[in-house]
């Protein structure tokens, strides 16, 4: 028996006080901030606040990571993620703020400070081919690392494969992420896997962020405010994933007039609308994409079917938002998405026998899966000093299969006979989530945030129904499977970003969190820490360290990115997942010919225990047996270093990655319990991404990426099975594979292109896009095989997907 | 129908990971050089040895993958079994690379057997591996005409008990012998199972199973097959072989590795093998059998 057995027995009073102690906890820290009285003691007396949210002057949009500072004592602070600051000075007749926004023009302005103030910015937006270098808070200044945020204009003007706009595949270019396969859009950031990335949109979680097996993303940059990227060093708030917290914000809606835009593309054609409900008080957004091949080609899939067949594939995706100003001190935002992946397949028959019975049958198929997620946002203000969010979400993944056969048999006889049997398959996670989060701006040298949140967690890993219904016959309707489970995840976190000195700044935290699944309790405490200390008036050290806990794990047992693959949660067998990562870096702005670049060199070293993977080769699609027997725990560890080179503003902007890394995976029974590669390690990874505004009519821009092909496991020899004593041994033949993963791809590396034709019309503005994917028409490996060549003889032969494919996209703005 | 349904069933859903070859409309095949480590050729043992009977052993050699040729039948082996590191039988060459001790040489359970091999012209090769104990077939009862909801249909049944010892970890494969008197012989029937301890390890027409779930307990194992084979009224005998680990694995690792293989999206399932220094199986197995009709 252990220590820890001895204090809390029995198992079920321990974890049922564990999880009343927590909430406890969380309660009792806010409320302690909460307490603190405004500054109007004596003490704080010389001491004033200035507070308010930053916007675009265009478009009433809020600016998130805006600067704002004082010019003389160069003190200052950012707006949160939604558009708010508190800055706390000392008293003065006469002192001057400034509030810069990358993108936009900076503003300064003078005020007497002799009591708390509320002002409110707006910020009009730079003409760029002034090249006039407008940037915000200086990449040295943060205490964080690892973060990257790419604005979303940038994201828009690259190349898109086929003309879609993808987000994530844009991360993909930035160093420490790789992609997996060919065009699709999983992330694997710094060794870690596809389940471990946390994407919120709008703060609710998304599970599958992808369309067409990953082809291509699920948003739809048209609707898109901001991304924010964490790859590690991460602050106290994040939870929940070990390897990065995507945050993506959707626009809340054009607060002053109507826009809209839209374009029609090879695949796609997508239509965004926004404006005022009541000016400067409510606006919308409703953006959204449908593809549409499946619909120019039913009239030919009728007519070569004689109309007894047609089937196709679609995607689409629907965001919504309304958000609404109650005062200055609340405001609130509703948000929703909904996008799903729909193959459908109908075939009919109908036939009359010589005995004039007639015979028809239905036989239809229908794959599915899809996203919904849906915040609820409460901003109040509680006091100058003191800013509240209050969230509820809803998200759910579903996948599903249905097949149905329908036979009717009518003779002039009998009775007419009906037959129909269906098959379904669905899995799928649900997420409800309550949380609420504070930022406290005490004084300058501090912002601290902190916050709980509950989420209930409910886990469909996977059942099958059958139903069949005949004329005259007994009904049969079962149900095999999984059932679902239900599970509670409990979070608290507290965040201080404090500057100890003009070079010392630090972001000190921690993040516990708790997981209630059946009978079993986890819980975790982990300590975050990011640090930079100028070593010189431009180059700053920074340091960052970080535990995560991961409470779900994603089951998949191919190597690609499929809605099949399940989410489910950890148990008293399989254990939750950890990992700790410390990296160490520099960062500085170089001026260059009067222009600013953004340089960073990070370093890191992660380890990860509890990941699991499938026991050779074992299949999820067995709805007798528990997935928990059929998977195994181990250990991965990644480390390597990163350099980038960003320039976010001006006529050419775009950036430079390169990344060296090693990442490895060991599981006792794989590999025969030898460490090996992992599928994603990659050696070297290029990423060059640049656009060129040649004159406000025309925009080039081009990425160039390079990768060290995949680890893969190859047969190395064949030889005859027991079962082949009696022959033929070809069936019953084994192929030896050696070690696994011991084999690399060919490097993969692809140029794409593209060109932006904008005019102004009457009405608003149309732009052209031509693209070309693939440029030099790389055949660049999918999956390798042994096959055979002309002559008989066996070869290892290369699947490539894309060759040199062009595109074209007409959009209008107005 | 009941066909119809699990055929679906169990094709259906890994079919669906072969989906995105509709994108390969774009898709094109070249031959890629890679560096293929040098192979030398292995020799391949196979031999499944039980008690009470004289060893078999099948000798073949490996191919590395890009090589045309067929796999040889080694018969010029000298294969040797080990008892207590003592050698008990050299074995003969019968054909085609198969070879078999003396007749007054036997397997005994509870016994742990070598092998050795040499070859002219291959590395020499070993392995080891026990003959379990048969654990005795407590009772084995049939029953025609049983409705299985998870298979959907009716099926004959036939409940094996056994008694699984405690703290050792125990494997097993459940056969069931028809007799046909058209041809004299017995014939091995196909068998399902719905049993959690099986789960899915099923090869060919047996049932391998292990006793994670039921360790040290008297168990129950119920098997089904088809009702067609009772109308016919033959003789029927249930065999439960007590089998190693090594046997265990090899067949639950070659089951999987036959699913997998081709498959580019699949994990590659390597199949286990306890030959030092060569590639096969060497492993033992024992028995009892009860005769149900």
């Amino acid at each position: 028996m252990t220590s820890q057995d001895n204090y809390f027995t029995p198992k079920m009073q321990r974890n049922t006080l564990l999880f009343i102690f927590f909430p406890v906890i969380l309660i009792f820290l806010p409320i302690s901030v909460l307490a603190q009285k405004p500054p109007s003691s004596k003490a704080s007396a010389s001491r004033f606040t200035i507070s308010g949210y930053v916007d675009d002057a265009e478009s009433g949009e809020k600016l998130i990571g805006a600067h704002i500072y004082e010019t003389g004592s160069l003190k200052g602070t950012t707006t949160n993620i939604y558009g708010f600051y508190s800055l706390t000075l000392p008293a003065s007749d006469s002192i001057e703020i400034a509030c810069s926004y990358i993108g936009y023009q900076p503003i300064k302005k003078s005020i007497q400070l002799q009591s708390n103030q509320h002002i409110n910015i707006s910020l009009n937006s730079a003409i760029v081919l002034e090249e006039v270098e407008i940037t915000g808070t200086r990449i040295e200044e943060q205490s964080q690392m690892s973060v990257i945020e790419v604005p979303i204009s940038q994201i828009k003007s690259m190349p898109a494969f086929l003309g879609e706009v993808d987000v994530l595949k844009s991360l993909q270019m930035l160093p420490g992420v790789q992609s997996g396969g060919e065009g699709t859009s999983g992330l694997y950031v710094r060794g870690g896997g596809t389940d471990q990335n946390l994407i919120l949109l709008d703060g609710a979680p998304v599970y599958n962020a992808s369309h067409l097996f990953g082809f291509f993303s699920v948003f739809n940059a048209d609707a898109i405010k901001n991304i924010q990227f964490t790859k590690g060093g991460f602050p106290a708030r994040y939870g929940g994933r070990l390897s990065s917290v995507i945050e993506i914000n959707v626009k809340d809606g054009n607060m002053k007039k109507f826009k809209a835009e839209g374009s029609v593309g090879i695949i796609a054609a997508r239509l965004t609308v926004e404006g005022p409900i009541k000016k400067e008080k409510t606006s919308f957004i409703i953006s959204g994409r449908r593809t549409y091949i499946d619909i120019l080609a039913r009239p030919f899939i009728l007519a070569l079917t004689e109309g007894e067949g047609y089937g196709g594939y679609y995607f689409y995706d629907l965001n919504a938002k309304v958000n609404h100003i109650f005062s200055d001190r609340d405001r609130l935002y509703l948000s929703f998405y909904t996008g799903d992946d729909r193959f459908y397949l109908r075939a009919s028959n109908n036939y009359t026998a010589k005995d004039g019975t007639k015979y028809k049958s239905n036989n239809i198929f229908r794959l599915g899966w899809g996203n919904i997620t849906s915040s609820l946002r409460w901003n109040h203000i509680i006091n100058k000093k003191l800013f509240s969010n209050t969230t509820l979400t809803y998200s759910r993944f579903k996948f599903y299969t249905t097949i149905k056969f329908e036979n009717i048999e009518q003779s002039s006889s009998s009775d007419k006979v009906e037959e129909s049997f269906t098959l379904k398959y669905f899995s799928g996670i649900r997420d409800w989530t309550a949380k609420v989060d504070f930022d406290y701006f005490p004084n300058p040298d501090h912002y601290i945030k902190f916050g709980m949140s509950n989420i209930l967690h409910k886990f469909n890993t996977g059942a099958v129904q059958f139903q069949l219904n005949t004329t005259g016959a007994s009904s049969l309707d079962t149900t095999l499977g999984s059932k679902a489970v239900v599970a509670n995840e409990l979070s608290m976190y507290f965040e201080d970003d404090i500057r100890f000195s003009k070079r010392l700044k630090a972001n000190l935290g921690l993040h516990t969190s708790g997981f209630l699944v059946n009978d079993e309790f986890y819980y975790s405490i982990q300590p975050r820490i990011s640090s930079r200390y100028y070593l010189t008036d431009n180059w700053a050290l920074k340091s960052s360290f970080a535990t995560m806990t991961q409470y779900i794990h994603l089951l998949t047992n191919t190597n690609i990115g499929l809605p099949t693959d399940l989410w489910v949660p950890a148990t008293d067998i399989v254990k939750p997942q950890h990992s700790q990562q410390v990296a160490l870096g520099a960062a500085r702005t170089i001026t260059l010919h009067e222009k600013k670049y953004e340089l960073s060199i990070e370093g890191y070293y992660k380890r990860m225990q509890n990941i699991i993977e499938y026991i050779g080769g074992a299949n999820y699609l067995d709805v007798n047996a528990d997935w928990q027997t059929k998977v195994e725990a181990g250990k991965g560890w990644s480390y390597g270093a990163e350099l980038f080179l960003q320039k976010k503003t001006g006529k050419t902007t775009g950036w430079f990655g390169y990344t060296l890394s090693w990442t490895n995976r060991q599981f006792e029974t794989i590999n025969s319990g030898k460490k090996y590669p992992y599928k994603y390690d990659r050696r070297h990874d290029v990423a060059i991404v640049f656009t060129y505004k040649v004159d406000k009519y025309t925009e080039f821009s081009a990425n160039w990426i390079y990768g060290t092909g995949n680890a893969i496991t190859l047969p190395i020899a064949r030889y005859g099975s027991i079962y082949g004593f009696y022959w033929p041994m070809s069936f019953y033949g084994i192929e030896y594979y050696g070690d696994k993963n011991s084999f690399r791809m060919r490097a993969y590396h692809r140029l794409d292109i593209g060109v932006n034709f904008h005019k102004k019309k009457k009405r608003g503005e149309r732009t052209w896009t031509i693209g070309v994917y693939n440029l030099y028409n790389r055949k660049n490996p999918y999956f390798l095989y042994f096959g055979k060549d002309s002559k008989g003889d066996p070869v290892l032969k290369q699947v490539s997907l894309f060759p040199i494919l062009p595109s074209f996209s007409y959009s209008l703005k107005f | 129908m009941k066909n119809k349904i699990h055929h679906i069933a169990k094709q259906l859903f890994p079919s669906i990971s072969f989906i995105p070859f509709f994108l390969f409309l774009f898709a094109c095949e070249m031959v890629v050089e890679i560096d293929m480590p040098q192979y030398d050729s292995q020799l391949v043992v196979n031999s499944f040895f039980h008690s009470n009977n004289q060893f078999e052993v099948h000798i073949s050699n490996s191919l590395g993958i890009l090589d045309t040729g067929t796999f040889d039948n080694i018969e010029n082996a000298t294969i040797e079994i080990l008892e207590n590191g003592q050698v008990i039988s050299v074995l003969r060459h019968i054909r085609n690379g198969n070879y078999r001790s003396l007749r007054r040489v036997y397997a005994s359970a509870g016994l742990t057997y070598s092998l050795r091999v040499e070859a002219s012209g291959y590395e020499s090769v070993s392995a080891f591996d026990a003959i379990p104990v048969a654990i005795p077939i407590i009772s084995a009862t049939l029953k025609d005409s049983v409705y299985v909801g998870e298979l959907d249909g009716t099926y004959a049944e036939t409940t094996i008990k056994f008694n699984d010892p405690a703290s050792v970890n125990n494997f097993y494969v459940i056969e069931i012998y028809q007799w046909s008197s058209r041809n004299g012989n017995w014939y091995s029937i196909f068998l399902s199972s719905i049993d959690p301890s099986v789960a899915n390890d099923q090869v060919s027409s047996r049932i391998l199973f292990s006793d994670v779930i039921f360790d040290g307990k008297i168990y129950d194992l119920k098997v089904y097959f088809s009702n067609y084979i009772l109308t016919q009224n033959p003789m029927l005998f249930v065999r439960l072989n007590s089998i190693s680990e090594a046997y265990y694995n090899y067949n639950k690792s070659f089951k999987l590795h036959q699913q997998n293989m081709g498959n580019p999206f699949a994990e590659p399932v390597q199949v286990y093998t306890n030959i030092e220094n060569g590639l096969g199986i060497f492993a033992g197995y024992s028995y009892d059998e009860v005769l149900v009709r």
